[in-house]
């Protein structure tokens, strides 16, 4: 257990690069800064996401891990693309979540729309083909790629036409198929977080104070847990796809066990509020963030 | 029947697990054990002490009157404090806005270096130069159990391993014929915070602390019963130890093998203890200097038996002297009790350094939390108070002579190089040669350590 600390604000987003080498958190004000994980030193420091008065900001390593995706909602534009030591490209936009496709070539960006874009030219790519929402109005709170990018996980919240209440829908993306495989629509709190089982079958979602998993070939909900006092607020699969972790603004991290879905094991950190989950892509280490500036890195058994 | 049989194939089971499988448990304890009573040479890095004495003042010492001199106080002494400085201030009984009390006791310097101490301290005031003063300490907890289990344990909550714990656990003990974590206790009662002050929590038991008498046997029972001579006795113990043997191998239980490892202890200390408690044979100048009394339980003696215990190898001595808790009776309050310690705690600082262990034995004085400028119990006492403290420390890799860090002018908050209960334990397993970041234990899928996620040496203290 090591503990990564340069500050005392909020880490709303932390993020693994896909070797493991680097740990990217984004804190309270869109301060973005990378840790070398074997050291424990910042690598790189005050990568701002377009906005020093963020709240929250989200991130994604490039596949080659050479490039920071920040998605940046509450402000009116949005830093896209970091690459170390400087913004390459903004796109003013404001976006709630970003994934990077696999080939490294494209991002996809969700917030108050979605697209999908040039990490480098900030160019828009053909629109992901997904079913049209019935009204006009509708956001996107999440997205997440499973291990090999194979399949993409949509959140979408849609206001009905009688503009009383909102319906909530996860999209599960074939990007070899270009197509959409399942879908998932509800009423009640929207999915601020998704997180794909490595082969793509299995999603989590974290709605309001639950985590729901959906199986996609059965299109079924096959878990639907209170993950904690609070609102789930963040959710991570493991790379081997043998357990579920939240956090719920509590001290606690919860591992919930893939396919039994019982009592969660829980680890409990002396780290103030948790924001954040994530799991090396060995899946042997999980990070999780606090309020008060700590990341917690501990080894997952 | 059915029941009989699924436990026997339970023990089956286990037992081939346990012993048969090359992880066998029971070795791991025994050889954990093993380890805990040898040296161990590997630290993370060269360490600056090798043996801690804690004199633990319980209760918690105002350090208005005694380390932390404060004119601005005695200036307002009757006003009330300003409005900003209580904000949100939550204390244990008083309202946080009652009025300023100055210092009862007046300051002077002592030393080359000038430290300033209370009056009450003189004899303290002879080691000075010898000593460092930490006069921003801060902590979470503002209760006595919570905030003295918080800062011997870095958790509020009882359950974890004590600091003496962790120490041997991490360094073992250099001596066979006594335990490594020896603890004592004087004052008007035992430490509010129990056993958990020197408990080893989730680590093997045969790391907990133990509770020493500071006259006769320094443990109940010791001796031999009227009518039981040593044959008898060995018989009994073989006896005993064969059976628990017997158990260990079939269920490789690590506390069986603590409780062997328990009696042969005791065992041994029936021919260590006597000659350590002796304290008659010290020279008169010695009893004269800490002020002991052979045979009359005090803090004085237990000074001089911290003294004697890590003399014979003893790696952490823990000395609780509960009796500080002046919400009211401040003046005769501090003043009885400096009396029974300020000779004590000093005597130890100059005996180490005359017999050259003070160069390898860290001494730390200190309490759970300090006391509110604020006034309680009419015009003569203090509430409990975690925003600052202070305490002292010597020996061992530190800075002798050094006041670090400092407080506001009232001195309700630490202000300049504050260090928090973790920094101070991460500090002290610093200078054993142990990274608090890395002396870790694994629960339950969770590595342990005594600053949890927290503490940050304090690099300054260091020589």
């Amino acid at each position: 257990m090591r503990v990564l600390s340069a500050h005392k604000k909020p880490i709303n987003c932390v993020a693994f690069s896909p070797d493991g080498t680097q740990l990217a958190e984004a804190a309270h004000g869109g301060d973005i800064r990378v840790w070398d994980v074997a050291a424990g030193t910042v690598r790189h420091d005050h990568l701002y996401a377009y906005g020093r008065f963020a709240k929250q900001v989200r991130l994604c390593f490039a596949p080659d891990g050479k490039a920071l995706a920040a998605a940046n909602e509450d402000i009116v534009f949005l830093g896209l693309t970091v690459v170390h030591g400087k913004t390459i490209r903004a796109n003013y936009v404001p976006f709630s979540g970003v994934a990077y496709f696999p080939d490294g070539k494209s991002v996809v960006g969700v917030g108050e729309r979605l697209g999908r874009y040039s990490p480098l030219t900030g160019g828009a790519f053909p629109r992901l083909k997904l079913p049209a929402p019935r009204v006009a109005t509708c956001r996107w709170p999440a997205c997440a790629f499973n291990r090999d990018g194979s399949r993409l996980a949509l959140s979408r919240r849609t206001r009905k036409t009688n503009g009383s209440r909102y319906s909530e829908t996860v999209f599960v993306y074939d990007t070899g198929a270009d197509a959409v495989v399942a879908e998932f629509e509800w009423t009640g709190h929207p999915a601020n977080r998704l997180a794909l089982s490595p082969d793509g079958e299995l999603v989590a979602a974290a709605c309001g104070p639950a985590l729901r998993v959906w199986d996609v070939t059965a299109r079924a909900l096959v878990a639907e847990k209170t993950a904690g006092a609070g609102d789930c607020l963040g959710v991570a699969y493991s790379p081997d796809g043998r357990y579920v972790a939240t956090v719920s603004g509590d001290s606690a991290t919860r591992f919930w066990e893939a396919g039994a879905w019982g009592e969660p094991k829980t680890f409990e950190w002396d780290a103030g509020a948790l924001l954040d989950v994530a799991f090396s892509p060995d899946g042997a280490t999980a990070a999780v963030s606090s309020d008060k500036g700590q990341i917690v890195l501990f080894d997952v058994d | 029947m059915r029941s009989d049989l699924f436990e026997r194939q339970r023990l089956l089971n286990r037992r081939w697990f346990l012993r048969d499988c090359g992880v066998g448990l029971g070795a791991i304890a025994l050889a954990d054990l093993a380890r805990a009573e040898t040296p161990r040479p590997k630290t993370h890095h060269e360490p600056r002490a090798k043996r801690v004495i804690y004199l633990f003042m319980g209760g918690a010492p105002s350090h208005l009157e005694l380390f932390d001199n404060k004119p601005q106080l005695a200036k307002f002494d009757g006003t009330l404090p300003p409005p900003e400085l209580v904000k949100n201030y939550r204390a244990a009984f008083i309202n946080p806005s009652s009025k300023l009390l100055g210092p009862k006791y007046k300051f002077q310097k002592f030393g080359k270096s000038g430290t300033e101490l209370g009056e009450l301290l003189p004899h303290l005031g002879e080691v000075v130069d010898d000593i460092t003063v930490v006069k921003s300490m801060v902590t979470d907890a503002f209760n006595h159990a919570p905030a003295q289990i918080f800062a011997l344990t870095g958790s509020q909550q009882f359950g974890r391993p004590s600091a003496g714990a962790w120490v041997t656990y991490g360094l073992g003990s250099e001596s066979k014929d006594l335990p490594g974590f020896v603890v004592f206790s004087s004052g008007s009662k035992g430490p509010s915070g129990g056993n958990s002050c020197w408990g080893s929590g989730f680590l093997p038991t045969a790391h907990a602390g133990t509770l020493f008498r500071s006259a006769g046997d320094p443990v109940l029972f010791l001796s031999n019963p009227p009518g039981v001579d040593n044959a008898i006795q060995k018989d009994s113990l073989d006896a005993i130890n064969a059976l628990n043997k017997t158990r260990l191998d079939a269920v490789g239980d690590p506390e069986i093998a603590a409780r062997i490892s328990a009696y042969e202890m005791a065992g041994r200390m029936q021919s260590s203890a006597p000659e350590l408690m002796d304290l008659s044979k010290e020279t008169k100048e010695t009893l004269a200097m800490y002020g002991a009394e052979p045979g009359k339980p005090s803090f004085a003696n237990n000074c001089l038996l911290a003294r004697r215990l890590i003399e014979r190898g003893v790696r952490f001595v823990q000395l609780f002297h509960e009796a500080w808790d002046h919400h009211g009776g401040l003046t005769a309050g501090l003043k009885s009790e400096c009396g029974k310690t300020d000779r004590a705690s000093a005597a130890l600082v100059k005996d180490l350094k005359q017999r050259g262990l003070l160069k390898d034995t860290l001494v730390i004085w200190g309490g759970e939390f300090g006391r509110t400028p604020m006034v309680q119990g009419g015009n003569d006492g203090r509430d409990h108070h975690p925003n600052c403290y202070s305490v002292w420390m010597a020996g061992g890799g530190l800075k002798p002579g050094l006041v670090y860090g400092a407080s506001d002018e009232l001195g309700f908050n630490a202000v300049e190089n504050k260090v928090h209960v973790h920094d101070l334990n991460a500090t002290v397993l610093h200078l054993l040669g142990l990274d608090h970041t890395k002396l870790t234990y694994r629960l339950q899928g969770r590595d342990f350590r005594l600053t949890d996620v927290h503490g940050v040496v304090a690099g300054k203290l260091l020589a």
